[in-house]
């Protein structure tokens, strides 16, 4: 029996593994979630996949921390595989656990398998999470993506590696989400086709379009592609990490400044950052999440469909 | 813990449909009779935003809300919530919602048989239910009476010409199409064909054909198109594919218990199966409903056929959904890119 907590943040949903995940052994936790991602892979599509769960859930597995000042350890993952870093769920990571009883109000930090981040539990649902170092790695890369013709964007950090680009295909409405994925994809595929990558050839599978917010008191607006061809109903912590690193390079936003994104569907983030110590920016992301349902996921041995089904 | 609605939920599949079945923490719906409360659950639709929409449901999950029966025959009754319909009666969903009652003991299981009658919108159905060790190993639904309405009649939809099909109640009502007619074999990357080409369908059948249920009204449309595969003879009867595209565009998992009972009254009519022959059906995911003809019956004079469904559901999680009195989407959401391929 697998005991989760579901919630979501800013609309994008988060299933936290409390009890019934896979053993995964002591040791360093990239090594462990190295160990989820090739030797548990049924357990994660399970939960995330069909009939069990919906479009867009990231799963968060917690495991005891290996260093001793964390709150726990945590690894992030969605139906294609390992996230390192994830910030909506690292929100609704902190409002699950004040929801347990196991936090209250205050800064609480958890270990993931790229590095510490730290929570800010400011009430029941508001949650301000520190991200790992974010930082440009290359500015203005032009690529030729078929159906698109010429697309230009940064590449950039944020926890994951995203392509983040102004040449927007369609306006960032939720009415036109297909066009939006479609086109994202296409991005995704040019950028692997061309080998495009991240830094030490890591691969770009996070794409970003960037636009005009709707609210006067925000400053952008952006639809978001995961590697699970899911596009993120919040505005995305890594990849709004990833503008704000790119904004601070360009010297469009100055240290302790706000920003606030809007997702495609309106929900929002509120950052700051304070410039970090490899020349990067450490970004603050504020947002919120509502625990939706507590529940025990039954995968019977019988079930032709305990993995799930995948289409 | 805050939480200002607080629904229980056991979640199930049937041949890899979704049908979760809500069995705690919503009061009965208004109404004399659960057709009546069928109708306030679709016009109310506050609860079906709650459980069918993300961030909490999904256009792939199907709700049943169970509800003290009305009639005196009926062990139990329940309200189907699909993401466009609330329908009279669905093969799936019932063969799940026999399932959550026996094998959470909300009704006692009787090994190696428990007989049930279970009160859908639309009517009595009686199941039979195979039980070993705790398990509700097979489901058998007597569905509602089915016949066919129309046999081979012409339909024009735009950019597939004119179209042969027949249109039929199986529970719910039908479009039925040549699946090789259209190039289609029903396998699993044709999901997106099949949903986009359904629905176009459904839509000119509505305006050209049209349907009224003689005995219930107020159910006066067609609801799903069902693509039908090539019939293999067996020992039984036929074998065959099926797969149905649900509204707003998704495909069933199942071979879609409805379907296959409308399919098997169009056969009757034809003269293809006759009492006691059994119609087979694999879905676009090869699972398994097997349909069986158990007799001949009449609908406002019509003649019709009482179909019997059969197939094994699972249960796959118990869930408390919770509402924080702050959360900005009590109703949840619907997003163009997975609600439906329009």
């Amino acid at each position: 029996m697998i005991r989760v907590i579901d919630s979501h943040t800013e609309g994008e949903p988060t299933r936290v593994v409390i009890a019934g995940g896979p053993d995964l052994g002591s040791g360093p936790l990239a090594e462990r979630a190295r160990r989820l991602n090739e030797e548990h892979g049924d357990f994660c599509a399970a939960l995330l996949r069909e009939p069990r769960g919906v479009v867009a859930m990231v799963g968060a597995l917690l495991v005891p921390p290996a260093a001793v000042d964390c709150e726990t350890g945590v690894i992030y993952f969605n139906a294609a595989g390992n996230l390192g870093m994830c910030g909506h769920a690292t929100i609704g990571l902190a409002v699950t656990l004040a929801h347990l009883g196991r936090i209250g109000v205050g800064r609480h930090r958890f270990e993931t398998p790229v590095g510490v981040v730290e929570a800010d539990l400011a009430d029941a649902n508001t949650v301000t999470v520190v991200n790992v170092e974010s930082y440009r790695f290359r500015k203005d890369v032009a690529i030729e993506v078929p159906g698109l013709g010429p697309v230009t964007g940064d590449i950039a950090w944020g926890g994951n590696w995203f392509f983040l680009t102004g040449d927007n295909p369609v306006p960032l409405t939720p009415d036109r989400t297909a066009a939006l994925t479609e086109a994202a994809l296409a991005i995704r595929r040019a950028l692997h086709a061309a080998g495009v990558t991240g830094r030490d050839g890591a691969p770009i599978d996070h794409v970003e379009f960037n636009g005009s917010p709707e609210g006067s008191d925000a400053q952008g607006r952006n639809f978001v592609l995961c590697p699970d061809d899911a596009y993120d109903r919040s505005p995305c912590g890594t990849g709004t990490s990833a503008k704000v690193a790119c904004l601070a390079a360009d010297g469009k936003l100055a240290p302790g400044a706000s920003w606030v994104q809007e997702s495609i569907i309106g929900s929002r983030y509120s950052l700051t950052y304070r410039p970090g110590a490899a020349g990067g920016v450490i970004a603050s992301i504020t947002g919120r999440a509502f625990v939706t349902a507590e529940a025990t996921l039954l995968r019977a041995p019988s079930d032709p469909y305990r993995n799930g089904i995948s289409a | 813990m805050r939480s200002s609605r607080t629904i229980h939920v056991i979640s199930c599949h049937a041949e890899g449909e979704v049908g979760d079945v809500i069995v705690g923490g919503v009061s009965p719906p208004p109404g004399e009779t659960i057709w009546e409360q069928r109708a306030f659950i679709a016009g109310d639709g506050v609860l079906r935003a709650f459980v069918l929409n993300e961030p909490r449901g999904g256009v792939f999950r199907h709700v049943n809300l169970l509800v003290p029966p009305k009639h005196p025959d009926a062990d139990a009754a329940f309200i189907i919530m699909e993401p466009e319909d609330t329908p009279p009666m669905s093969g799936s969903n019932s063969i799940c919602v026999a399932t959550v009652l026996l094998e959470s003991g909300i009704l006692p299981m009787v090994e190696p048989e428990t007989t049930l009658v279970l009160e859908a919108p639309g009517g009595l159905v009686r199941v039979r239910a195979q039980c070993r060790n705790g398990k509700a190993e097979r489901i058998s639904v007597e569905n509602l009476p089915s016949f066919a309405d129309r046999l081979d009649v012409p339909l024009e939809v735009e950019g597939l010409g004119t179209l042969t099909v027949d249109t039929a109640f199986g529970g719910d009502s039908f479009v039925m199409v040549d699946a090789a007619a259209l190039g289609l074999s029903l396998v699993a990357d044709e999901a997106a064909d099949i949903a986009r080409l359904g629905v176009r369908i459904t839509d000119a059948a509505n305006r050209q054909l049209g349907f009224a249920h003689p005995e219930r009204l107020d159910w006066d449309h067609i609801s799903f198109c069902a693509f039908t595969g090539p019939l293999t003879a067996t020992a039984e009867g036929w074998e065959t594919r099926s797969a149905v595209a649900i509204q707003p565009g998704k495909v069933d998992r199942s071979p879609t218990g409805t379907a296959v009972s409308a399919r098997m009254a169009v056969l009757a009519a034809r003269g293809q199966m006759k009492v006691g022959q059994s119609l087979l059906a694999r879905s676009i995911i090869d699972s398994r409903f097997t349909g069986t003809i158990l007799g001949e019956t009449t609908v406002a004079g019509r003649p019709a056929i009482r179909p019997q469904i059969s197939g094994q559901a699972w249960l796959t999680g118990i869930h408390q959904h919770m509402l924080d009195p702050t959360d900005p989407w009590p109703g949840g959401y619907r997003l163009g890119d997975t609600w439906g391929v329009r």
